[in-house]
């Protein structure tokens, strides 16, 4: 609710305020009024019992007093007795001037006339009585009655003052109960003004209530039971005055609130499943337990991971390694001191099958404020492969540092700053670890500079590994031939150059000798083989001059025996040829060069065109075999001895079917060549590319035994290896490597 | 054993107190008929002030010692704490409501010369000058006379309403000043035979008014019990009774 709009609307505070005011100001003419009414009364009352009943009192005393006046006055004027009328008189004229007829001024008066009438009747009785002591009984008669007439008409004046007296009296009661009446009068009028006034008072008090507050409260409290229901924003009446207004812009707040709290509550709910989801599905092992370490809840995977059916009456201790247990106490008391709330780590458990489990746990404590922890909760990870492969990790960690090679790591991204380097290298060049990690390629090689340490960091993070052979200067000052072997390595995100260092310096020196004692050999085979030839080709052709012209002479035996010196020395001169071949491999063959296998099968195949048709045999492949990195001669070589030996070892009974074929692997092509021949037994697989070693004797087959022993040197010579699959009788498959182009 | 002792009679002390506290003494002037009535032995025997008090006593549920006193004695006695209450008649003036707390009026009064009868009716003005005049020592009467012009041997002071009247008799005195109803006892016993009121009763204010009960400084709330009874008694027509035993017309 805008505020404007609030504070232009009437405010029920006023309006209750200025009610009350007014209600305040009613009451208060109506308490006014009894006030007035009852004070009155209470004047009234008081005046009777201060004024009227004393001034009535009064009046009955002097009534009464008169009447006993009138007695003694009457005595007085009569009696015989003189002690009697002295008496009375007396006492009439104490009487007559006790304060008691004194009170009214008229009253006063006229007792006072009748003090002075007695004091004269009793001067006269007083003659009468000296008149009869004298004897003069007539004339105190005639006195006596003179007395008695003087004193009579006082009596009506004692009479009158008496009723007067009366009416004094009656007219005061009259009057102070007139006055009550009005008072009474007043009272009843006040009274019913007062009821009036409440009635109307509590007619526009409902009403205003009514209208102000209960139905806008009735209103809201429907919106707000609307809004407790889940419903839309209430639709409220337009607010009468401000603290309605106010109030339902509080129900409008409270419905957002409520609408918030229920998305919150539906998000917590979803939240608490989500939890109860990832909880019972969690891979991780969770365990819910109590101050002692009791299970109170646990998931699956903690199940598995201990491999229990349950966790009835199971503590947590028990299923901690009994080596860890001690360590574990002392985290139970931390956080049970509250030093700690959380503690992560990595721990044995036993599982149900006494085998130990490692796991990442994390324990978190569950408390009210400072209290001591009333829960716990633990998340286990199976760490055991983790643990093994970091056993595993610093056994070669321990292997790499304790290896007699230099391996060493480089930081392109820093120049090429030694980042690792095992204790090998640090003793290679003679520097300390940490000296050696400040140090780059220039600093140990004297022929690399900056620029070209550089060039060939990016020539070993673009290749999978470079060796190259160089010279570092190491501990003592030398400098030294090595090999140095370069190979791209990535590790968390950022490029390194790892290789190792090895001292090549016997080697190279060995090289050299075989080098050459190779060359010395080729030199000597190839003298031997040359020079082998002239003496063969001269005993083999005397033989046969000696056969053609002292034939006739010899017998039977003698010719056999020419025949076989003839073929000893032709087989002699075999042997010595395919030994010229096989040394000139290496040293003979051409550089290697994308070379098409589909070509050297093809040629190979037309070499052995005569075998192929004279055995019947039948050479297939699936077209076009591949490009492969060789020596076009050599492979044409290698592709007619397999063949050739396919065709020549072929089984009797049937025809040589002979198939080629060619699978990738990796880098390198897989050539295969498979028979249906004779079979090789597979204790003679490694035995048959040895040279001139036969499984035959030498009248079975043709040949030397050297063509196998020449496939491998092919095979070897471009990096790629040979080898025979066969069970014998079932016929082989010879298969050899190749780099694919 | 000292401490005991004081304990004790502290103790002792403490549980004394309500029953003097309940106990009244009370001074009735030894006045003449009809306030006071005494026998042979010159102890109260009735009267109305005897009466009064004790009627006063047993509606307060108090118990009262009555002690006759002069006048003076009373006023002495009253204003020093031995009597705690005192009937003596008493008309309330300034210098005695410095000394004395004062009941409710009990009755009204007015003052009277008595002289032998026949005699010419009394100047109060020039009463002094020309009569030996008794009067009650203390009293306002004697105050009165005493301002009067006049030899100071014309005031006899007396200290009983029965030595006045003795003193009337035995012509030690040619008149008397009383309070007018007080004098109606003598008037007429045959003792009083010869003597009459000479003249009406003075006007001045300072011997006429309101009688009152005396109590003693310290106790206001003997006072207030005081003038309950007395309003208890004056509303239930005991005290109307009362007066009507002792005097011939309603004096209150």
């Amino acid at each position: 609710m805008p505020s404007q709009i609030v504070t232009r609307l009437p405010s029920l505070q006023r309006r209750l305020m200025a009610f009350a005011i007014a209600l305040a100001l009613l009451v208060l003419a109506a308490l006014g009024a009894l006030l007035v009414s009852g004070a009155a009364t209470h004047g009234a009352i008081q005046d009777s019992r201060t004024q009227t009943v004393p001034q009535i009192l009064e009046r009955q005393r002097a009534t009464a007093n008169l009447e006993r006046l009138i007695r003694f006055g009457w005595i007085a004027a009569t009696a015989h007795a003189p002690q009697d009328w002295r008496q009375s008189a007396i006492t009439a004229q104490a009487l007559a001037f006790h304060p008691s007829l004194a009170f009214d001024d008229e009253l006063r008066r006229q007792v006072i006339q009748v003090h002075s009438t007695i004091r004269q009747v009793i001067t006269l009785r007083e003659q009468a009585q000296e008149l009869r002591n004298s004897g003069q009984a007539k004339r105190a008669d005639i006195v006596d009655d003179e007395a008695r007439q003087l004193w009579t008409p006082q009596e009506s004046v004692l009479a009158k003052l008496q009723g007067r007296l009366a009416d004094d009296a009656a007219s005061l009661i009259v009057t102070r109960m007139d006055r009550i009446s009005r008072i009474s009068n007043l009272t009843l009028q006040s009274a019913l003004a007062a009821t009036l006034v409440i009635l109307v008072i509590v007619g526009a008090t409902a009403w205003m209530v009514g209208r102000n507050l209960l139905r806008p409260v009735v209103s809201l409290a429907q919106a707000m039971r609307d809004t407790w229901q889940g419903g839309e924003a209430p639709a409220l009446p337009q607010p009468a005055t401000a603290e309605i207004a106010v109030l339902q812009d509080a129900v409008g707040q409270l419905h957002d609130a409520l609408h918030r709290a229920n998305l919150r509550e539906h998000a917590l709910r979803a939240s608490e499943q989500r939890l109860a989801s990832i909880f019972s599905a969690s891979e991780a092992a969770i365990v819910l337990t109590d101050s002692i370490g009791q299970v109170m809840q646990a998931n699956d995977a903690f199940l598995r991971l201990l491999g229990l059916n349950d966790t009835l009456d199971l503590k947590l201790d028990r299923l901690t390694h009994p080596d860890d247990r001690g360590q574990a106490a002392e985290t139970h008391q931390a956080m049970m001191s509250g030093e700690i709330d959380r503690h992560r780590a990595d721990r044995r458990l036993v599982r149900a099958d006494c085998t130990v489990v490692w796991v990442d746990a994390t324990i978190r404590a569950i408390r009210d404020g400072t209290a001591p922890p009333h829960q716990f909760v633990a998340v286990a990870i199976d760490i055991s492969d983790r643990v093994r492969a970091e056993k595993e990790l610093l056994f070669i960690r321990a292997l790499v540092d304790q290896s007699a090679d230099p391996i060493y790591c480089l930081d392109p991204l820093d120049g090429g700053r030694m980042a690792w380097a095992n204790a090998a290298t640090c003793r290679h060049f003679g520097v300390s670890e940490a000296q050696m990690l400040t140090m780059r390629i220039p600093d140990w090689d004297p022929g690399v500079n900056q620029e070209k340490a550089e060039q060939l960091m990016q020539a070993a993070l673009h290749s999978d590994t470079h060796v190259l052979e160089t010279c570092h200067r190491v501990a003592g000052g030398g400098v030294i031939p090595v090999e140095v072997s370069a190979s791209s390595l990535h590790h968390d995100g950022r490029p390194y150059v790892a290789g190792y260092i090895r001292d090549i310096r016997d080697r190279n020196r060995m090289l050299e000798a075989v080098r050459r004692s190779n060359e010395d050999l080729q030199q000597f085979a190839y003298v031997a083989s040359h020079d082998l030839q002239e003496p063969l080709r001269m005993v083999a052709s005397f033989l046969q001059l000696l056969e053609r012209r002292y034939g006739a002479v010899l017998d039977e035996d003698g010719h056999e025996y020419i025949r076989f010196a003839v073929d000893g020395a032709v087989r002699m001169k075999q042997l010595i040829e395919d030994l010229l071949a096989f040394s000139r491999i290496d040293t003979s063959g051409a550089p290697l060069a994308p070379t098409s296998l589909e070509q050297a099968t093809r040629e190979a195949c037309d070499n052995l065109a005569t075998a192929i048709t004279e055995s019947g045999a039948s050479v297939t492949w699936n077209a076009p075999l591949p490009q492969v990195r060789g020596d076009g001669f050599q492979l044409v070589r290698l592709m007619q001895n397999l063949l050739g030996n396919a065709i020549k070892y072929r089984s009797a009974d049937r025809k040589a079917d002979i198939t080629v074929s060619a699978v990738r692997v990796g880098d390198y092509w897989t050539v295969s060549v498979a028979d249906n021949g004779i079979g090789i037994a597979p204790e003679y697989h490694d035995r048959i590319f040895m040279i001139f070693q036969r499984l035959h004797g030498i009248g079975a087959y043709e040949g030397t035994g050297i063509g196998l022993a020449i496939c491998k040197r092919i095979v070897e010579r471009h990096g790629g290896e040979i080898w025979v699959e066969s069970q014998g009788n079932t016929g082989s498959t010879f298969k050899f490597t190749l780099k694919a182009v | 054993m000292r401490v005991w002792l004081i304990l004790l009679g502290l103790v002792s002390i403490a549980g004394l107190r309500p029953a003097l506290a309940d106990e009244v003494t009370v001074g009735i002037t030894s006045t003449a008929p009809p306030f006071v009535d005494v026998d042979a032995d010159g102890r109260l025997i009735g009267g109305f002030n005897v009466d009064l008090a004790r009627l006063l006593c047993q509606r307060m549920g108090r118990t009262c010692s009555l002690e006759k006193a002069s006048f003076p004695q009373l006023l002495t006695r009253v204003e020093e704490g031995t009597f705690q209450v005192g009937f003596a008649n008493l008309l309330k003036t300034p210098d005695r409501e410095q000394k004395m707390l004062f009941s409710v009026p009990i009755w009204r009064s007015t003052s009277s010369f008595v002289a032998r009868a026949g005699t010419p009716a009394l100047d109060p003005v020039k009463a002094r000058q020309s009569a030996r005049i008794c009067v009650v020592r203390k009293t306002l009467q004697e105050a009165y006379l005493t301002q009067q012009p006049g030899p100071a041997a014309n005031v006899v002071p007396v200290s009983t309403h029965a030595e006045l009247f003795q003193g009337l008799r035995a012509g030690h005195c040619d008149a008397a000043l009383l309070p007018t109803v007080q004098g109606l006892s003598f008037l007429a016993s045959p003792e009083g035979a010869g003597f009459d009121y000479s003249g009406p009763p003075l006007q001045e204010p300072n011997v006429s008014g309101n009688v009152h009960i005396v109590v003693t400084k310290g106790r206001p709330e003997l006072l207030k019990q005081i003038n309950d009874a007395f309003a208890e008694i004056n509303r239930d027509g005991t005290y109307r009774t009362l007066i009507a035993r002792y005097f011939p017309f309603d004096i209150l």
